[in-house]
């Protein structure tokens, strides 16, 4: 599929701006483009999307992402090694995760999302029998 | 640039009483209801800022981080002054409680510091954003709006945190290696809690008050990560294949 280029100026403001910030690539020079362009939300004089001024070293070693495989338990009473806080789940009837609720199991499960992106097949906790890592828990919307 | 901004809204408008009681009292639960949910930003950015702590992060992006906890109980104290103005009356403050911070299996713990900084920013950050300038687009209500822009322009920044680092000196080709095979999962949990949270929102809308429908949330939540998620990790040197397939996949509907 050929997907849209982006181009909005939220994009813009946010990922152009933001990938500037510190490389100090194109931020500074896009952010002064950007202001003064007038609002797209509605006619106010100065958009939020402009009025966000810009903002005015280490090197770290991590696993190898092709080893991010998941340890899955597929049995009950042992939870998978993602979810720290499960307590005693079990499988759902339908075979599906074992510690996204509402999963059949035992109380003390608390993990809001799991998604198993890269569980072996047959487990417990395989959505796909893909390859990288699974999340646990899922960050505050605010909507 | 320190700024300290008083940030409540005034307490009449016209709009506000020319509405029936019923639709204020949707307005001003849906106000409630994002008080407390901005409390959860600002604990969501405690553990950001940790996290760009323990990275060693460029000081200019750990005092973005720093500021947008104090931003998010901000918005708080916005939606929370929404609120009382639409109910006209009282509405109890909203106390911060801990949350639940996602956890990505396996991964190293720089790997996880890593994660935590993009999932929160370059995603449900910059996912919030379009869902802010969809509120904004259609908000007559001058209080709203008030809000809503000064809420938006700060979530801007708070998207670009994450974006700021993504394109730091710190992040070379093995750590964009991680983010291209974690972008899928990271993604697809994201949006299927928003589109869980979507669910929970009570029927109905208040377009001209900053409370557009469920249906028009989800439309601008997708469309973020087309417009703006993908897209921007892309330009950033992430391979995000597997997440635009899978995105393609999902039904829009």
């Amino acid at each position: 599929m050929q997907h849209p280029r982006p181009r909005s100026r939220l994009f813009h403001s946010i990922v152009v701006v933001g990938l500037g910030t510190v490389s100090g690539g194109c931020g500074g020079s896009e952010q002064a483009t950007a202001a003064g362009e007038g609002g797209s939300d509605g006619g106010d004089a100065t958009s939020p999307v402009d009025a966000a001024a810009p903002m005015d070293e280490a090197s770290f070693s991590m696993g190898d992402a092709a080893a991010m495989q998941f340890s899955t338990d597929g049995s009950d009473g042992a939870a998978p090694a993602c979810c720290s806080n499960v307590v005693s789940c079990k499988p759902d009837a339908a075979g599906g995760s074992a510690c996204c609720p509402p999963d059949g199991g035992d109380a003390g499960v608390t993990c809001c999302v799991v998604f198993a992106y890269g569980c072996s097949p047959g487990s417990s906790n395989t959505l796909d029998g893909g390859e990288a890592g699974v999340v646990c828990g899922c960050w505050p919307m605010f909507v | 640039m320190a700024r300290l901004r008083a940030r409540s809204v005034p307490v009449s408008d016209d709009a506000i009483a020319s509405l029936d009681a019923g639709a204020r009292l949707f307005v001003a639960s849906t106000a409630e209801r994002r008080a407390g949910l901005e409390l959860h930003g600002a604990a969501a950015f405690t553990a950001v800022t940790q996290a760009l702590v323990e990275l060693r992060a460029d000081s200019r992006i750990l005092e973005m981080a720093a500021r947008s906890i104090a931003e998010e109980i901000d918005h708080s104290n916005i939606y929370l002054s929404l609120a009382r103005a639409y109910a006209m009356g009282d509405v109890a403050a909203p106390r911060p409680s801990p949350i639940e911070i996602p956890e990505y299996c396996d991964a190293s713990a720089d790997a996880q510091r890593l994660l935590r900084v993009m999932g929160m920013c370059s995603v449900n950050e910059t996912m919030a954003c379009t869902f802010l300038e969809l509120c904004l687009r259609g908000a007559k209500a001058p209080q709203v709006r008030d809000g809503l822009r000064r809420v938006l322009e700060d979530e801007i920044r708070h998207a670009r945190i994450g974006w700021a680092y993504l394109g730091s000196p710190d992040v070379g080709p093995a750590e964009r290696r991680l983010v291209s095979a974690w972008l899928l999962p990271m993604l697809r949990a994201q949006w299927q809690a928003w589109r869980e949270q979507i669910a929970t929102l009570p029927e109905g809308e208040q377009v001209e008050h900053g409370c557009p429908s469920g249906a028009a949330i989800e439309r601008a939540a997708r469309a973020s990560i087309a417009e703006l998620v993908l897209p921007g990790f892309e330009r950033a040197g992430v391979d995000a294949g597997k997440a635009w397939e899978w995105f393609d996949a999902t039904d829009a509907d």
